[in-house]
């Protein structure tokens, strides 16, 4: 008998989009995917322009080999539209104002105006019904505003608190009163990747350079070089928060003992250790820095997979299915046709 | 002071009679000088299309003012003014999710319930419908608290769709979680409660009648005579004109049961439903819009099919079932046969959605004071598509809605907002309608 096979993970991530650790972690979210270790559950973009979503939903694109899945399947890419949206970064516009030598996008992208991307907080807690319970981990490396906004939802708390696993806060300026809600009433436990994790982390400069030459035009490579001039390396952080919720087990990072994680008046996050405390924080050993950069650059640099062929049906599998549908109809057929008969007539 | 008045009739003024009870339509007699515009109730509908739509033919492209509708919309062109063609819902619950095949079940189940639809034949588990929290709070300012009529047979039990119970295919109101609302399919038992003094009428009632052939009308005689008595000349053909609309119907329903013909050789019709779809779909929506008119309810569901229906529409020139063609394949002759049913309903829709419109009440008309949903939990029936949902929402709900504009929101957008938004139209304070997330915005621009 075939043995089971495991339920694969789910990760939500909700994205600024503007540094160049973001744009990697796209890489490295759809990396992971091709491996079939975790699925992208959702990309939310929020406090940033349309052409931010447009950028992410052509790394999807690139990444994507075949036709596109639909919404019953793979999501489309959330935006947070509800005030005014800034202009593009020169990193977006680096990336999706690329075009090629007659002039067109060298990137596909569906996005093209606000209403082709996904309201964020529908689109968050709609795709942690995509999984089960127990296999989501939600990223945020964003103000908490829209993530805190989805507790108000009818049965949205119960939801996250069968689906979601763990909750990493990939550190960034917040939105004091909505951070302050979350960490009181998020229903799972919350793990806090501080800025000291990336910058223990820096990205290499020389992978940019050398490690996609695979491909002819990257846009996260595009978006990275416009970022300041090259070569720099840029702290992981969100790469290690992104690459903790997909191989929690793998000894590349350690979860702290417990602690106590909380939002300053200024926006700035504080984490301090002690017994009580509700939190842990991610915690990268410094020996083990160039293992987990290798772990991480051979997934960022890897080329799109092309998803498993369908499997296809032998010639006796696909007459005896045929048999069985015929089988099937006849019998609704009977069904409905006794249903037809009218009722007698009544005296 | 003494106030103004020159109210002479209660707004819940019935003729009743053996056995019937008729109640009247908005008469100015009802109406006290200077409240007429505000006196009107509102009404809310939900019509269902089943198996998704042919979506090359609904499409448009661009948000702004109605002007050129697509092929399947082009039976509302002359009521574009009064739609608002809306783009872009979700009905998250309705998708395969964790479970996979029956989206059919799941698509009319979650689609105004917002709810996770709990996979069982025996074990019904889904959530209360948009229609049924609105009735639940204003049901009782009306005799019928709601109607649920269904074009098509009726079945409660059984595995309908991969281990759906038939009951979520059939039933799109749900008053609990646990207890669907089965709609009305028979044109009999439909007038019956609407006219009957009880849900029903008694059987002996109604055999007493039938057997002297005698209208429900010959019974409130003597009442219809003293309200026409006590109403000006104005009211007194409002009253007539509505009276002949319930007899007329009254007599449809007669036809169609002596009527002994079948809907495609081979299948008898249920008894009392007319042969022709489009007859049908007359029938009951006349006896909905007298409903409407007279006030008898003020929140109704009409599935114009129950979900996965296999219905032939031999009328328009196509015998094949309807489910079966929608799983198209791209194909375009089947592509084309499921516009040519699309269109059929949209054309029957609108038949009724002008009566409204022709409809005074007070200063305004019915449709004014109305709420129509049309839509489906599906958008492409061929992949079982549950996001971008066709949806059209008519009447101004009260002066409220801005119509003759396409809105296209952001993608993943609850179907359930836009039923929450009528539900707060109608005065309900509901929390939230299923999976809702607020309101829709920009539905009116003043």
């Amino acid at each position: 008998m075939q043995a089971r096979q495991t339920p694969i993970g789910g990760i939500v991530y909700n994205t600024t989009m503007s540094r160049p650790d973001a744009a990697l972690a796209l890489a490295l979210l759809y990396g992971i995917e091709g491996k079939r270790e975790a699925r992208v559950a959702s990309i939310a973009v929020t406090e940033n322009s349309l052409g931010a979503a447009t950028f992410v939903d052509a790394v999807y694109r690139f990444y994507q080999l075949g036709p596109l899945a639909n919404a019953n399947r793979v999501l489309p890419i959330g935006l947070a539209a509800d005030k005014p949206l800034p202009p593009d970064s020169p990193m977006v516009k680096a990336a999706i104002g690329r075009v090629d030598e007659k002039g067109e996008p060298v990137y596909r992208t569906g996005i093209r105006r606000v209403s082709d991307s996904a309201e964020v907080t529908a689109l968050m807690r709609n795709s942690l019904a995509y999984f089960y319970d127990g296999f989501v981990t939600v990223v945020l490396s964003a103000p908490a505003t829209y993530l805190a906004r989805t507790l108000d939802y009818a049965g949205t708390r119960e939801l996250i608190q069968s689906k979601v696993k763990l909750l990493i806060v990939s550190e960034c300026k917040q939105d004091v009163p909505a951070m302050r809600r979350v960490l009181a009433e998020w229903p799972t436990p919350i793990a806090f990747c501080g800025r000291e994790v990336g910058d223990a982390l820096p990205y290499p400069a020389s992978s940019i350079e050398q490690d996609f030459a695979w491909a002819a035009a990257h846009p996260v490579v595009d978006f990275y070089r416009a970022y300041k001039p090259m070569p720099y390396d840029a702290p992981a952080q969100d790469l290690a928060a992104v690459m903790y919720a997909a191989r929690p087990d793998s000894g590349l990072f350690q979860l702290s003992g417990t602690g106590s994680l909380e939002v300053l008046d200024d926006g700035e996050m504080r984490f301090s250790a002690n017994a009580s405390g509700k939190h842990k924080r991610l915690v990268a050993d410094p020996a083990n820095k160039d293992k987990v950069m290798a772990a991480i650059r051979a997934i960022v640099t890897a080329k799109p997979v092309p998803p498993p062929p369908r499997r296809r049906f032998t010639p006796e599998e696909f007459e005896k299915l045929q048999k069985e549908r015929e089988e099937e109809q006849k019998k609704r057929d009977l069904q409905d046709k006794k249903l037809a008969v009218p009722p007698p007539a009544k005296s | 002071m003494t106030p103004i008045t020159k109210k002479a009739l209660q707004r819940r003024t019935f003729l009743r009679g053996l056995g019937a009870t008729v109640a009247l339509p908005f008469l100015d007699a009802m109406t006290p000088a200077l409240t007429a515009a505000t006196s009107a109730p509102l009404r809310v509908a939900w019509f269902y299309v089943p198996n998704g739509i042919d979506m090359r033919n609904w499409v448009i492209p661009d948000p702004g003012p109605l002007t050129k509708l697509p092929p399947i919309l082009q039976p509302l062109d002359s009521l574009k003014s009064e739609v608002l063609m809306l783009s872009n819902l979700t009905a998250n619950w309705g998708r395969p999710l964790l479970v996979g095949a029956g989206d059919h079940g799941r698509a009319l189940a979650a689609y105004m319930t917002g709810s996770f639809v709990h996979q069982s034949v025996s074990n019904l588990k889904l959530g209360v419908s948009a229609d049924q929290i609105i009735a639940n709070a204003i049901g009782q300012q009306t005799r019928l608290p709601s109607l649920e009529i269904g074009l098509e047979e009726t079945r409660q039990a059984g595995n309908c769709d991969n281990g759906y119970s038939c009951s979520y295919a059939y039933n799109i109101a749900w008053k609990t979680a646990t207890q669907p609302l089965p709609p009305v399919s028979e044109p009999r038992i439909l007038f019956e409660r609407l006219f009957g003094t009880d849900v029903f009428t008694s059987p002996e009632d109604r055999a007493r009648r039938l057997g002297m052939r005698r209208s429900i009308l010959d019974s409130v005689m003597e009442s219809t005579k003293k309200v026409q008595a006590s109403v000006g000349p104005v009211d007194r053909r409002k009253l007539d004109e509505y009276l002949s609309s319930v007899r007329q119907v009254e007599q449809q329903v007669e036809r169609a049961e002596k009527d002994g013909k079948v809907i495609v050789p081979g299948i008898e019709k249920p008894f009392g439903v007319p042969a022709d779809f489009g007859d049908y779909f007359k029938l009951m929506t006349d006896m909905l819009f007298i409903a409407f008119q007279a006030d008898l309810t003020r929140v109704a569901t009409v599935m114009i099919g129950r979900e996965g229906s296999n219905r032939p529409y031999p009328e328009i020139g196509i015998p094949d079932s309807h489910h079966p063609i929608t799983h198209h394949q791209k194909n375009p002759v089947l592509l084309d046969k499921i516009s040519a049913i699309n269109t059929y309903h949209v054309k029957l829709f609108a038949a009724f959605l002008h009566r409204l419109l022709e409809t005074k009440e007070g200063d305004s008309n019915l449709l004014n004071n109305s709420m129509i949903c049309y839509g489906s939990g599906l958008s492409d029936g061929d992949t079982h598509l549950h996001d971008e949902l066709p949806t059209i929402l008519a009447g101004r709900g009260g002066n409220f809605f801005t119509p003759g504009r396409h809105i296209i929101y952001q993608r993943e957008t609850p179907v359930t907002n836009l039923f929450a938004t009528m539900a707060q139209r109608t005065g309900v304070r509901a929390d939230h309608v299923g999976d809702s997330t607020g309101q829709l915005v920009d539905l009116s621009l003043s």
